[in-house]
């Protein structure tokens, strides 16, 4: 065997070993990390709270007067104080990427995930 | 152990180079704003995100219609109707030019000078949405009164001086329909001058999306606009280009049922009703904004050929929640 060869068989076995191990791993994790789909509540960006769809339920966020609802699968504010309602007139939403946003308190509810990178 | 080291060293080749940052802002042009870019550093990103941020603040209170700052904006020009030119900063100067110029590109449907008729829908949807129960629109006589006090030409524009009169005391300049187009290509501008070259920027609805190698394309959801939709009628890429939508599911509010939208046709002085959604993918978002309300305002079929005469990709969602293209 030719002492310069930067390979040798045995590397070739190892590094398709150590890419079969990452590829199994992979696949084999994938299934359980992937949990139901969930709602995002973002105070001026950060997560505040992460709702289930799958389970029904409501919220309101400490000292606001905001109440987010998740029912059947989808998410809404379902009220909120704010002047323009933009927030609660958005309705239901339930695909990944979609908001739903009250500017005047600061607050997104997010679907978690998605391939989309901007929804319109 | 050579090996081994030069095995490491490719493990973390993939963590090398620019990564994706990301903020977003609340208070610019009444929407919700999102910002992604490709940097070399957090504070490299900071450092750009906070000068963009100050940029979009700037351009903000320009057009901004509602409220006074120090330096002379769209309301000190509304202010002054009938009174006195006023002189003004380069930007609004410009929008303003850009906004005359779009009246004459659209017939007529895209109408700055139109603040009179607006300012009306907008009294209206405030009211409504402070007090649904006692939703309201307004009357015949109301609006065709106030129609009588949007011609165009009461804007005089002074390139030598860069100042801008309204001659008609009771009308008013409204920058709705094209502030966000102008300020996204300010903002891709701004970037671009900056080395940025993969980057996602959504201004209430003006997506810019800047493209390169490490991220050749973004995508693009386009929604089903109605109360409680939950599916995206389309999905598409953009390269070093803007999307914008103009629909009625945006600002709205409702009086026995029906849907009372900010998008007004001038020729019934009521929200537009041919479309329930128009999309526009175009080099610049300021055309962008003009054609997407411009085309949403007009039927589908002559929308199509206006479209196809500007080489723009354009997704109608008509009223029968029929989904047309034209590419």
């Amino acid at each position: 065997m030719d002492k310069n060869v930067f390979f040798r068989n045995k590397d070739i076995i190892m590094i398709g070993i150590i890419i079969m191990i990452a590829i199994v791993l992979y696949f084999g994790i994938k299934p359980f990390i992937k949990e139901g789909e969930k709602a995002e509540i973002l105070l001026d960006g950060k997560v505040i709270k992460t709702l289930d769809l799958s389970r029904d339920a409501s919220y309101s966020p400490e000292g606001m007067e905001v109440v987010f609802e998740v029912k059947d699968g989808k998410a809404r504010f379902v009220s909120s104080d704010c002047p323009d309602k933009i927030c609660v007139n958005t309705g239901f939403i339930d695909k990944k990427g979609q908001t739903a946003v009250c500017l005047p308190n600061r607050l997104v509810l997010r679907i978690a995930g998605g391939d989309t990178d901007a929804v319109l | 152990m050579k090996k081994i080291f030069i095995i490491l060293c490719l493990l973390f080749l993939t963590g090398c180079g620019q990564k994706e940052y990301s903020t977003q802002y609340f208070d610019i042009f009444d929407t919700y704003t999102t910002l992604q870019l490709y940097c070399n550093s957090q504070s490299e990103f900071d450092q750009i995100s906070d000068g963009l941020h100050d940029e979009m603040l700037r351009l903000h209170r320009l057009f901004d219609i509602y409220n006074t700052y120090d330096e002379a904006n769209i309301k000190t020009v509304n202010d002054n109707a009938g009174i006195a030119p006023v002189k003004v900063e380069e930007d609004l100067y410009n929008i303003v030019k850009e906004g005359v110029a779009a009246y004459d590109k659209t017939d007529g449907y895209i109408n700055i000078a139109m603040g009179s008729v607006l300012n009306i829908w907008h009294n209206y949807r405030e009211r409504a949405l402070d007090d649904p129960e006692n939703a309201a629109i307004p009357t015949v006589e109301e609006l065709k009164a106030a129609a009588e006090h949007t011609d165009i030409d009461n804007i005089v524009l002074n390139d030598k001086d860069m100042t801008i009169f309204i001659k008609d005391k009771d009308a008013s300049i409204d920058l709705g329909a094209i502030a966000k187009g102008y300020a996204a290509d300010k903002a891709r501008k701004y970037l671009n001058e900056r080395g940025i070259t993969a980057g996602l920027l959504n201004l209430g609805g003006n997506v810019i999306g800047l493209t390169d190698s490490r991220k050749p394309c973004w995508k693009i959801g386009v929604q089903k606009p109605e109360e409680g939709s939950t599916e995206f009628v389309y999905k598409m890429d953009i390269e070093n280009q803007s999307a914008v939508s103009s629909g009625n599911y945006q600002r709205f509010y409702i009086y026995n049922g029906s849907i009372y939208h900010h998008i007004i046709d001038k020729d019934t002085l009521m929200p537009a009703d041919k479309n329930k959604s128009v999309t526009i993918v175009s080099e610049s978002s300021l055309e962008g904004d003009i054609y997407s309300t411009y085309l949403f305002i007009l039927p589908c079929e002559q929308g199509r050929k206006i479209a196809k005469e500007k080489g723009f990709k354009a997704v109608w969602v008509d009223n029968e929640d029929r989904i047309i293209t034209e590419e």
